[in-house]
């Protein structure tokens, strides 16, 4: 484990904002913290990332005993403000600096990270002139400088257009493969592409935490469709392990399973019954459907 | 210290692209030139303004250089106070409200290394902004007047430092405590104004105060010494200036989010 | 007019030197801007017709992100 949250809540005079959660991350997984507007999303980045002090709880790093563990972690706020009168490489110079990256590594550091957000043509222009996808890529850049050991990143796509948006999450995969990642969002897409963890906020409580494919299963109704060379009506009505069923036509039905795990059953009735299996195909279920019905609970 | 360093050039360079290691400075060289202009000029100004009876003779007595000096730190203590502290009230706040201070304390900064960073890099600015106009007024007084010894127009010149010494570190205490800029240039102003009154009101209990630092600084001036009451006065300023930086460090601990 | 050629020119040409560095100084600033608090010809006229204190002003409240 990289990180391990124990009883972590934040209190605001009277307004709890989150509620004791303990969760841990994983090396090397990439999490997507889901959860409604004020769900506290924000509020418990922040706390991880150092800006905000929690009301009670420990945030603990691997093989860190020191309390600030600033330096292991790289984050980009929901509305980065920068200090616009800096070039986009000044900037990082001074974010790097001041994340004590040796001299000689940081000019290499800053060359490799403008290059791998795509700003390095702009790299001597000032920061207040930038567009709305060049200071999330910019403030991506500055998160990643000093090569944390986790990536902290809060909305990263919500405010930008389609294409800012697209830019931003193809360079969330590619940075995947060597780096922890913790993202909020509250658009359900997004965690689906890059991630394979998945916590879920409600007003302050942690009421999901677990893997994507887990959270599908346990909770997404899993639908198959089935398509037999014989009439398959009759057949799949005396089965429990299904909690729906809709014919599309005499040959195809659309199953709506309990449990994934019982889809082998399914087969084996239905050939059981003689009917010869022609077409098996997992509807693969969205997140949307786990999601609205983890959130409703 | 390193990340001291780093926090005080970035600190200087934003002075520098603000413009505000110019227009500063400039502004307060034609504050200090136009008291010893103003007063050797005055029986022209006077004829100037043409409200006198035909054949009137103005009589004004010539002061002295020392004089001259005395008035300039005057128009300091007033215009200048006021410049220096609207110069400085968006120094922490500006990077509050835009959020742009999450960027600095996402990494190893300390409370103190922010604060110090500022505390010296405006000081920086105020007091070469201060020295500058003081010394071209003093040559200019020498030439319209008579010489003042630079010896004394320095030592002055230390002695009245310290009132900057002491409004930089109130100024950015109280930057801490609220979040407008106008806020914070109106009770910054109101807090040394009532000092300073404080201190010509009730001689006796205000001898320590850092609002006697003119009055030491006029008497180095006019006496040519440094007066019993001076050390006084220097030490228990270059103190209150400690405890309002501490307790700045300590209100910037308390700000519960450093985003937005 | 005979007050004017008592006045020492020498002597004033300073002050009236560091108010127009200021003023052009101000000016320059306000034109590169690309946002003004408020309106850019309002700070271009108090730049140019208040003296030292319209540059002042507009050094202290004008522009949008210091």
């Amino acid at each position: 484990m990289l990180v391990t949250v124990k009883n972590l809540s934040k209190t605001y005079k009277k307004h709890i904002a989150v509620q004791p959660m303990s969760f841990s991350i994983g090396k090397g997984r990439c999490i997507a913290l889901l959860g409604p507007n004020g769900a506290g999303k924000t509020t418990t980045l922040q706390m991880l990332a150092g800006l905000l002090v929690p009301t009670t709880g420990e945030i603990e790093f691997a093989g860190n005993m020191d309390k600030d563990h600033r330096t292991q972690i790289g984050f980009l706020p929901q509305h980065p403000s920068f200090f616009n009168w800096m070039s986009a490489a000044e900037f990082l110079q001074f974010a790097g600096e001041l994340s004590h990256v040796p001299k000689k590594q940081l000019a290499r550091r800053i060359e490799e990270t403008l290059a791998f957000v795509r700003l390095e043509d702009v790299k001597n222009k000032k920061i207040g002139g930038f567009s709305g996808g060049m200071k999330q890529r910019l403030g991506l850049a500055q998160a990643l400088l000093h090569e944390p050991e986790l990536l902290i990143l809060d909305e990263p796509v919500s405010a930008l257009d389609p294409a800012g948006r697209r830019d931003i999450l193809e360079l969330m995969k590619q940075l995947k493969s060597h780096m922890t990642i913790l993202f909020s969002t509250h658009i359900l897409h997004d965690a689906e592409q890059v991630c394979e963890d998945i916590l879920m906020l409600k007003d302050g409580n942690l009421i999901w935490n677990g893997t994507l494919a887990e959270l599908k299963q346990e909770n997404g109704a899993l639908a198959i469709k089935l398509q037999t060379k014989e009439p398959i009506e009759g057949v799949l009505e005396q089965l429990d392990i299904i909690e729906e069923v809709e014919y599309v036509d005499v040959f195809t039905a659309k199953v709506l399973m309990r449990n994934l795990a019982d889809s082998n059953e399914l087969v084996q009735t239905l050939l059981q019954h003689g009917r010869t299996l022609i077409h098996f195909e997992w509807l693969q279920d969205s997140l949307e459907d786990a999601y609205m019905k983890v959130m409703g609970k | 210290m390193r990340n001291f360093i780093i926090l005080f050039r970035k600190e200087m360079k934003e002075g520098a692209r603000s413009g505000k290691w110019v227009w500063l400075p400039i502004v307060l060289m034609v504050i200090g030139i136009s008291q010893p202009l103003t007063n050797f000029y005055m029986p022209q100004i006077l004829e100037m303004a043409g409200n006198l009876p035909e054949g009137a003779v103005i009589e004004i007595p010539m002061p002295s250089g020392e004089e001259v000096l005395i008035g300039t730190l005057s128009q300091y203590g007033t215009i200048g106070t006021l410049l220096f502290v609207l110069a400085m009230m968006n120094v922490i706040s500006h990077e509050r409200q835009t959020g742009a201070l999450a960027f600095v304390m996402m990494r190893p900064v300390s409370a103190f290394q922010y604060m110090a960073s500022k505390y010296v890099a405006q000081l920086c600015i105020l007091l070469i902004s201060l020295a500058a106009s003081y010394i071209l007024t003093w040559y200019y007084t020498n030439i319209l007047f008579d010489h003042v010894a630079w010896t004394l127009m320095l030592a002055s010149l230390a002695v009245y430092s310290l009132w900057i010494v002491f409004l930089v570190a109130v100024t950015l205490f109280v930057g801490t405590l609220l979040r407008s800029s106008g806020g914070i240039a109106g009770v910054s102003v109101v807090f040394l104004s009532v000092i300073s009154l404080l201190t010509t009101l009730l001689p006796k209990y205000m001898e320590w105060s850092p609002g006697n630092l003119r009055a030491e600084a006029s008497n180095i001036l006019l006496e040519g010494e440094w007066g019993s009451s001076a050390t006084l006065v220097s030490l228990s300023t270059l103190a209150l200036s400690v405890l309002f930086l501490g307790l700045a460090v300590y209100m910037f601990k308390k700000f519960e989010r450093f985003g937005e | 007019m005979g007050v004017l050629t008592e006045v020492n020119w020498a002597l004033i040409a300073p002050l009236i030197v560091l108010q127009l560095i200021l003023m052009v100084f101000a000016l320059v600033n306000c034109v590169k801007q690309e946002e003004t608090n408020g309106p850019k010809w309002m700070w271009i006229l108090i730049i140019i017709f208040v003296n030292i204190v319209g540059p002042v002003l507009y050094f202290l409240m004008g522009r949008k992100n210091g």
